[in-house]
């Protein structure tokens, strides 16, 4: 029951800013996760909190308390890293029972423990098994057993679904996060698949060259992505986005782009009064068809199917529109070299700046949505 | 085909085995042979009966009865040279407390510099620097300064000196197999609550053992031969090495090469022994990237 304090922290390493003073709040119990690139400076966060990075200024506090200068064995975190670090010389057992017997737990005790939490992970069975034989799966659920059998106040997880079967990495996760659920306990998760982090987090924090850029719930996140590179970032495939101008014509305002087959009005574009923007569509909100769609409104954009991509339910299409890639996810059967149609209804068109990159108007669908 | 190119390369294989022998081979030989022989031509190849008297006069005193009894027996060849026994002392002393020191301080100092980029590159490309220059172009003003404090001719002198030009080596090393060590190990141990140097005695330390012995090894071999800075801060003799011991030993009648192979044999001992203490160790330390987590 800890809340986590993170304030204007900033990680220099010589010229490089790793992290450039972000600022969050995790609440008790709280399932928080930090998600961005690679090298955009989550794990630089992580390792902060954890106390195994000295951060060059900002504070870290544990419910209100300034931890900053706190030594990282004094904190009482748990963690699982990428890597696991799973003792291999080790059997699971003694894995469980080493934090244990740092602290100098009595042996019965310590006992008791590990099979409580072998009982609670699903290890029992393999307690005698040393570290170097376990599958990747099982070494995960071991670290994840040995950062939590102590009781830590605060659970850190980095990236540690990453060296997963991409099949077992849901289940992973929902496994981690009922226990997470069971202990109560405030956990911060970094990741760069925002898959796993928007099905997961209660909040999370997207990152960027070392800022937060977007800190929310997820499905925020997912339908109201503040810039464009989180509008890039999120989804799969993440939102389309296309260059266009507002322009004025007979004194209302329409979204043009080379890309488009008409020009939009936009009821929203009225209040833009930026000239250059970029325009998106998800590719689930998007429909395909062979012959042009006369509709009052929204997008048509013509262009030439490229490839698809097959998943389970739907098909992904690759629409080749002016040399650009556009993508749209349909459940329709379009063949290869199709020429189609794009159509996207008016109320599924998100508008950035393009100076900003920032949202100027997006979909209101949210209101419905949640 | 395959077979004449397997006996080829045996061939080779053998040959270059019995050249790298040879000088071993003559120096044991010679160890036990009498004055008459060293020099012989033709060569005697192997000692007919084999004479432990070079070692008799490497183990005692001149005047002592012991040396006197191999004087009368054989008369001439030998010269009046001191015993080696302290010479052997003083380069056990110097060449173990230099490798054990070189060892402590640069296993630290490579960590540190491995873990926590303690003074940046800087501090490491400088501690290998001193690697780079010749020994003789500090020599002179150490000289300078040992003798005006007292420390010319003595043990820990010369032991300082080993240690200072060898924990580089050990730094430059150590922190090679420091850096393949995986983080998280260490990070996660000290999140169990270890503290950081706990972590290191605790988890890091077992980790590199074998390649600090083999560290450890090759240091020993290098000042235990080291021969020109003991030329040169030895005069005076009482904390002779070995290495300039056997140079010595021609000096004022003759060629003593029986004395010479003699001692050069007791100077092969400790390299030996150790060498087979750890040899299993030696290829385990040298490849120490087996330790990297299995991803």
């Amino acid at each position: 029951m800890t809340t986590v304090d993170v304030d204007r922290l900033v990680k220099q390493y010589d010229k490089f800013v790793a992290v450039n003073g972000i600022s969050f709040t995790v609440s008790s119990g709280e399932f928080f996760g930090l998600l961005g690139p690679s090298g955009c400076g989550k794990t630089t966060t992580l390792y902060c909190i954890a106390g195994l990075e000295t951060p060059t200024s900002g504070r870290i506090l544990f419910d209100g308390k300034d931890v900053t200068g706190l030594p990282t064995q004094k904190r009482n975190i748990g963690m699982v890293f990428q890597s696991y670090a799973i003792f291999y010389n080790m059997t699971v057992y003694d894995n469980l029972a080493y934090p244990l017997r740092i602290r100098r737990m009595p042996a019965s005790e310590t006992r008791k423990k590990v099979h409580e939490t072998a009982e609670l992970l699903g290890l029992k069975d393999i307690l005698n098994v040393k570290g170097a034989k376990l599958t990747p799966a099982q070494m995960q659920l071991v670290s994840l057993g040995r950062a939590i059998i102590y009781d830590p106040s605060i659970l850190l997880l980095d990236e540690p679904l990453s060296n997963l079967d991409p099949s077992f990495r849901m289940e992973t996760l929902r496994h981690i996060k009922r226990i997470q659920r069971l202990l109560k306990i405030t956990t911060i998760f970094v990741t760069h698949d925002q898959l796993e982090a928007l099905s997961a987090c209660d909040r999370l924090g997207v990152m960027q060259a070392g800022k937060m850029i977007q800190l929310d719930r997820p499905e925020e996140i997912y339908y109201r992505p503040a810039t464009v590179f989180v509008a890039g970032f999120v989804g799969t495939p993440p939102m389309n986005l296309l260059e266009g101008k507002i322009e004025r014509m007979a004194d209302k305002l329409y979204i043009t782009s080379p890309e488009l087959a008409n020009r939009i009005f936009h009821p929203q574009a009225q209040s833009v009064v930026e000239e250059d923007v970029i325009w998106g569509f998800k590719p689930e909100d998007a429909t395909l068809s062979l012959e042009h769609v006369k509709t009052a409104d929204g997008a048509i954009i013509q262009g030439r199917v490229r490839a698809i991509e097959r998943t389970a339910a739907e098909n992904i299409y690759l629409v080749d529109v002016n040399g650009k890639t556009v993508k749209v996810v349909t459940v329709e059967y379009i063949p290869l070299d199709a020429n189609v149609f794009i159509h996207v209804p008016l109320e599924k068109i998100y508008i950035y700046s393009k100076k900003t990159g920032m949202l100027l108007d997006a979909p209101r669908r949210l209101e419905k949505a949640v | 085909m395959s077979r004449l190119w397997k006996a080829i390369r045996t061939a080779i294989a053998v040959l270059a085995a019995a050249i790298a022998f040879f000088p071993i081979y003559w120096m044991a030989t010679t160890s036990f042979k009498l004055p008459g022989e060293w020099s012989a031509y033709p060569p005697i190849w192997f000692p007919t009966t084999p004479r432990i008297e070079n070692y008799i006069v490497l183990f005692s005193e001149p005047g002592t009865p012991l040396r006197e009894s191999v004087l009368q027996a054989l008369g001439r060849g030998f010269s009046a040279s001191p015993s080696a026994v302290p010479n052997i002392i003083n380069s056990i002393i110097v060449a173990v407390s230099a490798t054990v020191g070189a060892v402590f301080i640069g296993t630290l100092a490579a960590y540190s510099i491995s873990r926590y980029r303690t003074g940046g590159l800087f501090t490491y490309i400088f501690i290998l620097a001193t690697r780079m220059f010749p020994p003789v172009a500090i020599a002179i003003p150490l000289i300078v300064v040992y003798s005006l404090i007292r420390w010319l001719d003595t043990h820990w002198g010369l032991s300082l000196i080993y240690m200072a030009v060898s924990v580089a080596y050990v730094v430059w090393i150590m922190k090679t197999f420091f850096d393949e060590i995986p983080r998280d190990i260490v990070d996660s141990a000290i999140l169990f609550g270890l503290s950081h140097a706990k972590a290191f005695f605790r988890i890091v330390l077992p980790i590199v053992k074998n390649g600090m012995l083999a560290t450890a090894l090759f240091t020993f071999i290098i000042n235990w031969g080291e021969y020109a800075f003991a030329l040169m801060f030895t005069v005076g003799g009482r904390a002779t090495t070995i290495p300039v011991a056997i140079s010595q030993l021609q000096l004022g009648g003759g060629y003593q090469y029986g004395p010479m192979a003699a001692l050069g044999m007791i100077a092969l001992i400790p390299a030996v022994v150790f060498g087979y203490i750890v040899q299993k160790y030696l290829v385990v330390g040298l490849t120490l990237g087996a330790v990297k987590g299995r991803r």
